[in-house]
């Protein structure tokens, strides 16, 4: 049996409904439909050339690249602690080395951030998003619970932040 | 959709050979009806657009995660419910101030002819819609214009019923007072 609110919302409902209709009145463009499963698969496959040629190259390499940066990125400390006081923090070599823009779009320096932002505790890099933009992290997080069994991959914050912060920024934290 | 649809169309999708067949049967299938209620939330088609083509390249993306424990359809329409929320929020953080400037250009939008043709009265009730929180929106266009059942939409915003049923009351009342009709 219907409770007294259910009837008043039916009640409710059918008058808004006699008086404005439940037409749809959003114009579509001719031939959307038709195509947008088209569409859609093209975006699949750019995206997926963008992702394959990327992978190809320093992705792909990452298994031994990380040891072999992080050697290099010892060694370069080394030197640095060689030539400078010892009471010189890790922070400041980070700010002196990688100044704002000037790391974006170059191979080297792609390394060099995995190298970082590999060695990032997790909640500092979960932070850095917050930051910069937590609707995207928002929207991560919904995709992944709504995705079953869907966690937050490390490695999709670590390609964010990648494409979507400098390095300069993310010691700042 | 049935049961059996999804099953087959998961078969196909499960087969490399058939899997890009598959996926255009799902795009066919569920498009019109995931367009409706993106185009609803963000108005503008090419908003819309854009939605529902991430939406289903999201899907292409995590079909090997999805697990069959909800249907096809919930799952899809569950990414583009959130995908419009994120595009309503990140509106209002990039251009707009408030929800009331992302409503105030939505209202706008509606008296365009290129994103709304609808008559005097049904532009006066997308107006009072719009007036309602995203979210109530949400459940009210659910309801209202793709008549879901509660348990659907339960499903898919992972609220309960009973939530449900009283944010459409609640919104139900609202649009009567929006728009002044007892």
């Amino acid at each position: 049996m219907k409770t007294k609110k259910e009837i008043d919302r039916e009640i409710s409902e059918k008058r808004l409904e006699s008086r404005f209709g439940k037409k749809n009145s959003f114009p579509v463009p001719e031939g959307y439909f038709a195509d947008l499963p088209q569409n859609i698969i093209q975006k699949i496959k750019s995206e997926q050339t963008f992702t394959l040629s990327f992978d190809h190259s320093p992705r792909t390499q990452r298994r031994w690249l990380i040891p072999a940066i992080t050697i290099a990125v010892a060694a370069f400390i080394g030197a640095f602690f060689l030539f400078k006081p010892l009471t010189t923090q890790v922070n400041s070599i980070d700010k002196q080395v990688v100044s704002k823009g000037d790391i974006q779009n170059d191979a080297s320096d792609y390394y060099y951030i995995s190298h970082i932002l590999y060695n990032l505790p997790y909640d500092h890099l979960l932070n850095a998003i917050n930051k910069e933009d937590d609707t995207y992290l928002d929207s991560v997080i919904y995709s992944r619970s709504l995705i079953p069994d869907g966690t937050l991959k490390e490695e999709e914050v670590i390609d964010y932040l990648y494409y979507h912060m400098s390095i300069y920024d993310i010691t700042q934290f | 959709m049935p049961k059996e649809d999804d099953k087959r169309l998961l078969n196909l999708l499960a087969q490399e050979k058939t899997k890009n067949y598959g996926f255009e049967l799902l795009v066919k299938t569920y498009q019109e009806r995931i367009y409706s209620i993106v185009r609803r939330m963000v108005i503008r088609h090419e908003d819309a657009n854009d939605i529902v083509q991430d939406v289903f390249v999201k899907v292409w993306q995590n079909l090997d995660n999805f697990r069959q424990e909800s249907s096809l359809y919930t799952w899809i329409y569950r990414i583009a419910v959130n995908e419009s929320l994120r595009h309503l929020k990140s509106r209002k953080v990039k251009i707009f101030s408030s929800d009331v400037d992302v409503q105030k250009h939505l209202e706008q939008l509606i008296d365009n002819p290129l994103h709304f043709n609808g008559d005097q009265l049904e532009a006066k009730l997308q107006k009072a819609i719009l007036k309602l929180p995203p979210k109530q929106r949400l459940v009210f266009n659910m309801k209202y214009y793709e008549d879901l059942t509660y348990e659907q939409m339960s499903a898919i915003l992972g609220t309960s019923v009973g939530a449900l049923k009283a944010s459409y009351h609640l919104a139900i009342k609202k649009l009567e007072h929006y728009l002044d009709i007892y």
